[in-house]
């Protein structure tokens, strides 16, 4: 019984070593700076815009999608196409279904056909 | 038992290890994605199937058949495994042959759920499975018979209480049969006639004989009584759900109901706990904890969250059903002391805490149906471009669906306490009408609860 315990607590540190080694985003040198109107957010139509650097120069000429994920399980993700209103920054609209948590996700596809992705959280949306 | 293809696959020896194997090589896969996979719940599988279809599929099965989701326990599956290696030789401890414990660990289950954002976090989400597991495991290691269901298993207790109000039970389907039976099988055991102290198929694990058993209350379907019943004298049958509930006989392992207060709190805990754990994905909750932090000058969820479960699963009730207990004394004119009444009478709202289960857990489910589509997809890597965009069921459309169940609920709970009054009251009316607005105070909060616009958010707490 002993052994049996000792097993599974090896087992369970084993896999709590290993687990959470998920990487969500790789950005390299690329910096993207988000922002979302209305501040703070609200259920209904919402403006994201991406802020898209590199050194501090902004990336022009780029493609660049939104994810929007609400935290819970069982919602559908709400995928957008940005446009680029000035240089190095990526804009779209989209609609905000339901008040709480929301995960956003950008890729980023440069002119040079490298991708950056980053991951962010739009905390506490609230009823419209 | 005699339905074509499921009675005689259920009368098979091997049958619950037949439907265990599907869901243990889900839970795996659950245990694994929601470890090393993406962290955003809506695309793990730990938190999808757990917090959206096994919740969702579990009330329904409840709801349209019976206890089936514990006959399929995953977690027994590896226990009988590893006790085919390991006999436990101790009995579980006597004072804690009761509800009690398992009672603490189910308010822990949903106060974990709060604190930790489980919803959020198939992380969390993904131990929250391995620790069920374990605890299985071990606790079945030590303890002799079905220690983990009877007395631990929060999941199981939740379901022992739904299962009250479900179509189906396992009983016996002849008295006098029982009555000239001389082996007793059902309870315990079928032996090797050569041998007689090794058991070659089980009898209840539970304590449960047959034919004293009255309904689904600690029974898990497991199906030892039908397959050790020399007669095949044991079956799965209908009845009229909750019915059980309206009758106070001596049951086998429980006793009388009327005198378990530790049942009676887990169907208190059950039922205003299916207000709270609703409570917490509306938008008021959040003003709430708002509010408290405000008053109380604290910046911490914790003892906000402790406050409101106490607020939730002990001030309200108590107050409730207190009131209720006096007013069936005072004005009903019974003679029992107000915690008989109480104990008695809380088992009638069973019904209507199944009712606010259903609705809650069916909204996630039927909403989000077809999303273990695109997880599934993402999940194995070999199924194709995930289709994100298949979802479920308009909430507007689910919202009927909520409202019906808590109106069939509250129409069990009202005929429930109306049945128990009648049998036991000398003025039955009178003390129907004080259980029946008590659970019409209940089923108006969970309305309006239900009304309010969904909000799934970690708390943060602000100074404003």
């Amino acid at each position: 019984m002993i052994r049996l315990c000792l097993l599974c607590l090896c087992l369970c540190l084993f896999v709590a070593g290993f687990s959470g080694c998920y990487l969500a985003f790789l950005t390299g040198d690329v910096v993207m700076e988000p922002e979302v109107q209305p501040h703070p957010p609200r259920v209904g139509e919402v403006t994201i815009t991406v802020h898209v650097t590199r050194s501090g120069k902004p990336i022009t000429g780029a493609q660049a999608k939104f994810e929007l994920n609400m935290t819970h399980a069982g919602m559908t993700p709400v995928f957008v196409d940005a446009r680029e209103v000035e240089p190095g920054r990526y804009r779209a609209n989209t609609q905000l279904t339901m008040a709480g948590d929301w995960s956003l996700f950008v890729t980023v596809a440069m002119p040079d056909g490298t991708k950056a992705y980053q991951s962010f959280d739009i905390k506490g949306v609230s009823s419209a | 038992m005699r339905v074509p293809l499921i009675g005689r696959l259920l009368k098979q020896r091997h049958a619950r290890t037949l439907l265990q194997i599907p869901l243990f090589i889900i839970s795996a896969a659950m245990i694994v994605h929601g470890l090393f996979g993406p962290q955003l719940a809506p695309k793990n599988l730990a938190t999808t199937l757990t917090w959206v279809h096994f919740r969702g599929a579990l009330v329904l099965v409840l709801l349209f058949a019976g206890n089936f989701f514990c006959l399929a326990c995953p977690f027994m599956l590896v226990r009988n495994f590893v006790r085919k290696f390991v006999r436990p030789v101790r009995n579980w401890p006597r004072r804690l042959r009761n509800k009690w414990v398992s009672i603490g660990l189910f308010v822990g289950m949903l106060f974990v759920y709060e604190w930790l954002d489980l919803w959020a976090s198939p992380w969390w989400t993904a131990w929250l499975i391995i620790t069920y597991f374990a605890a299985a495991l071990v606790i079945d290691s030590i303890f002799k018979h079905a220690t983990f269901c009877k007395f631990v298993c929060p999941i199981g207790q939740f379901n022992f209480v739904a299962a009250t109000a479900s179509p189906l039970e396992v009983a016996v389907r002849d008295h006098d049969v029982c009555t000239r039976c001389a082996t007793k099988d059902c309870i315990r055991g079928v032996r090797e006639p050569a041998a007689p102290l090794v058991v070659i198929q089980r009898g209840c694990e539970l304590a449960l004989f047959q034919p004293r058993k009255t309904g689904n209350l600690d029974c898990n379907f497991c199906l030892d009584c039908v397959q050790a019943c020399p007669h095949d004298n044991v079956g799965i049958l209908s009845r009229v759900p909750a019915t059980e509930l309206t009758v106070d006989p001596i049951r086998s392992g429980i006793g009388f109901l009327s005198k378990r207060k530790d049942f009676a709190a887990l169907t208190i805990v059950f039922t205003f706990g299916a207000l709270l754990n609703a409570f917490g994905m509306v938008s008021p909750v959040y003003a709430l904890e708002q509010w408290l932090a405000n008053a109380f000058g604290i910046r911490f969820e914790l003892p906000l969250l402790a406050f409101i479960f106490v607020l939730f699963l002990i001030i309200e009730p108590v107050l409730l059903i207190g009131i209720a207990a006096w007013l069936t004394r005072v004005w009903g004119k019974s003679v029992k002391p107000l915690l008989s009444i109480a104990v008695r009478y809380a088992y009638s709202l069973a019904p209507l805490g199944f009712g606010i289960w259903l609705a809650h857990f069916s909204f996630h489910f039927l909403t989000g149906f077809y999303t273990f589509i695109p997880v599934t997809q993402l999940a194995a890597g070999v199924l194709g471009e995930p289709r994100w965009g298949v979802a479920g069921l308009a909430p507007n459309v689910v919202q009927v669906f909520e409202f019906g169940f808590i109106t069939l609920g509250l129409l069990g709970s009202l005929l429930v306490s109306y049945a128990i009054a009648a049998a036991e009251e000398m003025r039955p009316m009178r003390v129907f009408i004080v259980w029946g607005v008590l659970a019409l105070i209940v089923a108006a909060g969970a309305f309006w609860l239900m009304s309010q616009p969904m909000e799934m958010r970690a708390v943060a707490l602000g100074s404003g």
